[in-house]
């Protein structure tokens, strides 16, 4: 006979921080189409890179915190803030890119290097970490 | 690690927010005007302000095959540097007329200029033209080599009357 209150396995603060990602995303995607005028390219590339820290960055701390599943329950377990976060990160990731090579201003010579050594230096970094852990 | 992230998360909001505030405060705003015999009627506006999407409804603009119509480019500049640009004024792909135009840092400017109503008249039906003709007319603007208005370029209806 089972329980009469069985637990539902729902994280209501991880239900609550993807709430409040796909709010946030709306909102960015909302400014992003309604002041896209207003924006300078440089200015887009800076605050898609910014954005990018934010994603990765709440990642990481959430990734600190534990459990991150938003319903623990089987077959759901995937669904995850930190999955989430980490999407959005390697969405802004190439849509910084794609804001970098879309510079007037810039020479596409720096566009080519910026990218290439920017990329590599990013592996690098990484494969620093991971060795020194 | 997980406050030392927060705080990067935190930090970089905080920039995200000065970066977008920043932009957006130094932007360049360019519009073109047309003289409709008692004021001037504002064409286009880039970037747009909010709302301004579809054109407003007007009037047609009148004159006579012989006149000059008059056009007036304004830019506000809210950069901290003066600008100083050329400009030039396409119709149907040729351009029909050029000039400069500059703003003081955190002004404003503006450059009038005229096109001869034939010239904008003749992309309709050539003579005899019906008693109330109405050319639609659209212009294109090119400010330092870049094109203005490219959301919504200027047009308007410009109607033939005779002298």
């Amino acid at each position: 006979m089972s329980a009469p209150h069985a637990e539902p396995g729902v994280n209501v603060r991880n239900v609550l921080v993807l709430l409040g990602i796909i709010i946030t995303t709306a909102g960015l995607i909302y400014f992003a189409t309604e002041f896209v005028d207003l924006i300078s390219d440089w200015g887009r590339f800076l605050s898609l890179g910014l954005l990018t820290v934010i994603f990765v960055s709440l990642g990481l701390h959430f990734d600190q915190g534990g459990a991150s599943e938003v319903i623990g329950t089987a077959g759901w377990r995937w669904l995850k803030v930190t999955n989430a976060l980490y999407v959005l990160g390697a969405i802004g990731a190439l849509s910084t890119v794609i804001a970098f090579f879309s510079i007037d201003e810039l020479d596409r010579l720096w566009k080519v290097l910026g990218a290439i050594f920017g990329g590599l230096a990013l592996i690098l970094v990484a494969a620093r970490r991971r060795k020194g852990r | 690690m997980g406050s030392a992230a927060l705080v990067t998360a935190g930090v970089a909001a905080a920039l995200l927010v000065v970066v977008l505030g920043v932009d957006v405060t130094m932007t360049t705003t360019y519009a073109l005007d047309a003289w409709t015999g008692s004021s001037w009627r504002e064409l286009a506006r880039d970037p747009m302000s909010g709302g301004g999407y579809y054109a407003q409804p007007h009037g047609a603009l009148s004159a006579n095959a012989s006149d000059e119509v008059r056009f007036r480019l304004r830019v506000e500049n809210g950069s901290p540097w003066a600008v100083d640009a050329r400009y030039s004024i396409l119709h149907l792909g040729e351009e029909v007329v050029s000039g400069d135009i500059s703003a003081p840092a955190r002004g404003s400017g503006e450059s009038e200029f005229s096109i001869p109503a034939a010239r904008l008249l003749d992309a309709g039906p050539r003579e005899p033209r019906p008693a109330s003709y109405e050319a639609w007319v659209m212009l294109e603007v090119r400010v330092d080599g870049d094109f203005v208005f490219a959301r919504a370029p200027p047009s308007f209806s410009l109607r033939e009357v005779p002298r």
